[in-house]
């Protein structure tokens, strides 16, 4: 592994670090809720007590864009969870066999973007973190099986799967102790992309009102809200937004730079 | 053999079609929450209740209910709409106007900029424009495409007063005056996916460029600049076309998105409002609509990445 | 008679280490001259330097003489008439040396429609003799399939088409029969036999496989770490071999299988 000459590597983690650190420990001081509502202190200006100013509402900004961005970077985190354990376990037992229900489900789950499966959720159930976590979740699915199905194969072809074979090794066994050690790299790097899909996909959600409802603080649903005071208060706007480009920046570079640190090889993919 | 290739894949798609609409249906009609209460609130009557599970036709069977909008849907008709009292197709009819324009403008967008982009790179790959314009491309690539959506508006339309900020006129006030309107939505549809597109170009032109075969075209007689427009290119262009198929479904979720912004009178407003009303028909209707375009698209795309790509689908495992 | 190829004193420096070193041969027209030696012996470098296809980096220095033209000084459009024309050029890896998405018959087409001021419709009739004579028509193959549809051999037959076409003055084979079997390597040579002995065609063969060498070369050169150690005709060579790298390697060529390559060339890659 050459983790040190990897400018990509560490500037992605740099802007996490950036972002995630800080917002860890406001969540930790604040449990991530969102800041009291002040009225007398709306539309404060920066300083010392509120660094980014407050909001329309009097809340303190720097907080509620901390709070905002652990609560969407938990949110992509589950999802990526869910996508990368069902993806790896669907994707393992698919390497055994032929193309065509992968290549299906596939084109199937292009079919239903995010937005779509949190419009029919909500419809049908209404607004939830659950609802947004299975939305980007069932996305990422089909690109995970996909991926982890043309890594497995790639070891399964391997001469020692086949000495393992012929020991009498089960075929869950091999799967175990030979093909997921030797694919975990390249999982790691999905995963890491992944986070960066899933924070937009989280963002445009949120904004859109299908992601998790209030009053946990998020970054989408903010810019929502203070849209309308793009030219009074550009600041409102620019933050947030910025804070997301940051955290999706900063999963997209760390990615890339693991994938070359770690030598898997990963096309480029869409979201 | 390309025959059969085509008509798996169209039976393919047709199965998935099935599939999809199962899904929806199942979403829809299945899950615990009855879509009649949520409509009308905690507090309805049994009455009311009752009359509008009878409208929705909730009072029927499953099954029956299933086969009832599968056939209503192969005859074109979308259902009413709960909320305005109207064919669903028309009001769908109404808002293509504008979304349509703006998936193409977007798409057309993405690969005019994406392209040229990803051949530049890849001709000075390893030096400097390439290393400046990839760095450049992770940072478009990153931004929330709703919020650069929204940055633009700030500096052209409220601060450099060029383009409308919001609203279409429709087209009956001059196709520029719309295209107006659509210029800004596009743009900020396209920036992120022109970016993936690049990087995608890019990687793809390098890898067709250390193929053989360009060698042997070379040794044939082939010019630099030759094998790179009449081999490499058009090589390095097949899988950008399997890019798109999958950058489409990502652009028609970015519309719902940027018409937001723009308070755009499209299908993802439609959508939305749908939602937010309860209007169930709109929603599944709309839904599956989307769906069935976006797998239709996809099926033309492949059929045409296999025309061009003849291996595809024969030796692959 | 007049050499149709003489290098004098080529040095091919590689950015990091020299390839070859000082190499000097002639050859004479109608005549194969075979080109031995281990892998990283430099042999496919000196294949591509004669084609003027060095990867970027790649510095020539020496003379490479053509009919008394220094083709180390000639201008990349120069070489781009030359190349396809009196040069071709056959490459060692059949399944990857043809274009997937493009017919056979169009592929053989470009060389002549790179290097020939015929019509259409010549060129159409020409790839069809084309094809014929490298008897791709008679195993089914037509100018309508794709790369993917044939088999190695019938690929390499293609590739001979295609380098064949406009009856170079030199053909450049490097490996090419190695993916071939047994009867297909010999309906092959037979092809490459009869162009030497009707146009006069040079042929520069670089193989692995001494006995193939025997058989078809009529000089050998040895070649060494890019160094040429020893070079003559191939029956000189053959029954007496004078340095004792040459010995070494006609040992080795008689113990193991000798249709077996001892591993795999590099595959070089050309800048476009």
């Amino acid at each position: 592994m050459n983790m040190r000459a990897n400018p990509t590597l560490w500037t992605g983690s740099a802007l996490l670090g950036i972002v995630l650190l800080p917002a860890f420990v406001t969540a930790l001081i604040t449990g991530a809720h969102a800041p009291a509502i002040n009225v007398m202190h709306r539309y404060a200006p920066l300083s010392l007590s509120h660094p980014l100013g407050t909001d329309p509402f009097g809340r303190d900004l720097l907080t509620f864009v901390l709070s905002g961005a652990f609560n969407s970077v938990l949110i992509a985190a589950m999802a990526v969870c869910f996508s990368t354990v069902i993806g790896t376990v669907l994707g393992l037992i698919a390497a055994g066999r032929p193309p065509r229900l992968i290549m299906g489900l596939t084109d199937l789950g292009l079919a239903f973007p995010p937005v779509l499966i949190a419009a029919l959720l909500v419809t049908a159930l209404g607004a939830s973190a659950t609802g947004e976590i299975l939305a980007v979740a069932l996305f990422g699915l089909p690109a995970q099986i996909r991926i982890t199905r043309q890594a497995a194969r790639s070891v399964l072809i391997q001469d020692y799967i086949a000495a393992s074979r012929l020991a009498g090794r089960s075929p869950v066994f091999i799967m175990r102790r030979h093909v997921l050690p030797n694919i975990l790299p390249l999982l790691t790097v999905q995963a890491t992309s992944s986070l960066a899909l899933a924070i937009l996909s989280d963002a445009g959600l949120s904004y859109l009102g299908l992601g998790a409802p209030p009053p946990r603080p998020d970054l989408g649903r903010a810019l929502a809200a203070y849209q309308i005071h793009i030219f009074d208060h550009p600041f409102l706007v620019v933050v947030p937004g910025l804070t997301i480009m940051l955290l999706v920046l900063g999963f997209n570079m760390a990615g890339d730079g693991l994938r070359d640190a770690l030598d898997a090889p990963l096309e480029e993919r869409a979201p | 053999m390309m025959r059969r290739n085509v008509l798996f894949l169209l039976f393919q798609r047709l199965l998935l079609l099935i599939v999809a609409s199962l899904v929806i249906f199942a979403t829809m009609n299945l899950l615990p929450g009855d879509p009649a209460s949520v409509m009308l609130g905690l507090d309805a009557s049994p009455e009311s209740l009752a009359a509008l599970h009878h409208q929705l036709g909730l009072d029927t069977a499953l099954p029956a209910r299933y086969a009832h909008w599968i056939s209503d849907l192969m005859r074109g008709n979308l259902g009413r709409s709960y909320v305005y009292d109207v064919p669903v197709s028309s009001l769908i009819g109404e808002r293509l106007q504008s979304t349509l324009p703006l998936i193409l403008l977007a798409m057309v967008l993405s690969l005019g900029a994406g392209i040229p982009l990803g051949m530049i790179a890849a001709a000075k790959q390893g030096k400097m424009p390439d290393m400046g314009l990839m760095a450049m491309l992770q940072l478009l690539k990153s931004i929330p495409d709703f919020w650069l959506a929204m940055m633009m508006t700030f500096l052209f339309s409220l601060t450099l007063h060029w383009l409308p900020a919001s609203g279409f006129p429709g087209w009956s006030h001059g196709f520029f005056t719309g295209l107006r309107a659509l210029i800004l939505p596009a743009v900020a549809l396209a920036v992120p996916q022109a970016a993936i597109t690049a990087r995608f170009m890019r990687s793809s032109l390098i890898e067709t460029l250390s193929q053989d075969f360009v060698r042997t075209a070379r040794a044939q007689g082939y010019s630099r600049s030759g094998v790179l427009w009449r081999i490499a290119l058009p090589n390095a262009l097949i899988p950008v076309l399997t890019l798109a198929g999958i950058q489409l479904p990502v652009l028609i979720t970015g519309s719902i998105i940027v018409e937001s912004v723009f308070s755009l009178p499209g299908c993802g407003k439609l959508l939305l409002e749908a939602v937010n009303q309860r209007d169930l028909p709109v929603v599944q209707n709309l839904v599956m609509l989307i769906v069935t375009a976006v797998m239709t698209l996809g099926f033309l795309l492949a059929a045409l990445v296999r025309f061009l790509d003849p291996r595809l689908g024969e030796e692959r495992p | 008679m007049n050499p149709l190829l003489q290098v004098r004193n080529l040095s091919v420096h590689s950015p990091l280490q020299p390839i070859l070193h000082a190499l000097s041969f002639t050859l004479e027209p109608g005549k194969i001259l075979a080109i031995i030696g281990e892998s990283g012996s430099g042999k496919s470098t000196l294949a591509l330097s004669l084609m003027g296809l060095l990867p970027s980096g790649f510095q020539p220095q020496g003379e490479v003489r053509l009919n008394d033209k220094n083709l180390l000084t000639l201008t990349e459009p120069q070489w781009c008439q030359i190349r396809g024309k009196t040069f071709g050029m056959v490459f060692q890896e059949p399944m990857s040396a043809l274009n997937p998405t493009r017919r056979i018959g169009a592929q053989i087409e470009d060389t002549l429609r790179l290097h020939t001021a015929l019509t259409r419709h010549e060129i159409r009739t020409q790839t069809h003799t084309l094809m014929e004579q490298v008897g791709l028509l008679q195993s089914g193959v037509s100018e309508h399939s794709y790369p993917h549809q044939l088999s190695g051999g019938q690929r390499q037959r293609a590739l001979l088409a295609m380098a064949l076409a406009c009856r170079p003055d030199l053909l450049i084979a490097d490996e090419f029969t190695t993916a071939l079997d047994a009867r297909t390597r010999a309906d092959v040579m037979a092809l490459v036999h009869q162009h030497t002995a009707m146009h006069r065609m040079a042929v520069l063969m670089i193989s692995h496989d001494l006995g193939l060498v025997r058989h078809h070369a009529d000089n050998v050169l040895v070649l060494k770490d890019g160094i040429c150690v020893e070079q003559g005709p191939t029956a000189s060579i053959f029954d007496a071999p004078a340095h004792p790298y040459t010995q070494a390697l006609l040992a080795m060529s008689l113990h193991s299988a000798a249709h077996t390559p001892l591993t795999r060339l590099p595959v070089y890659t050309v800048p476009a």
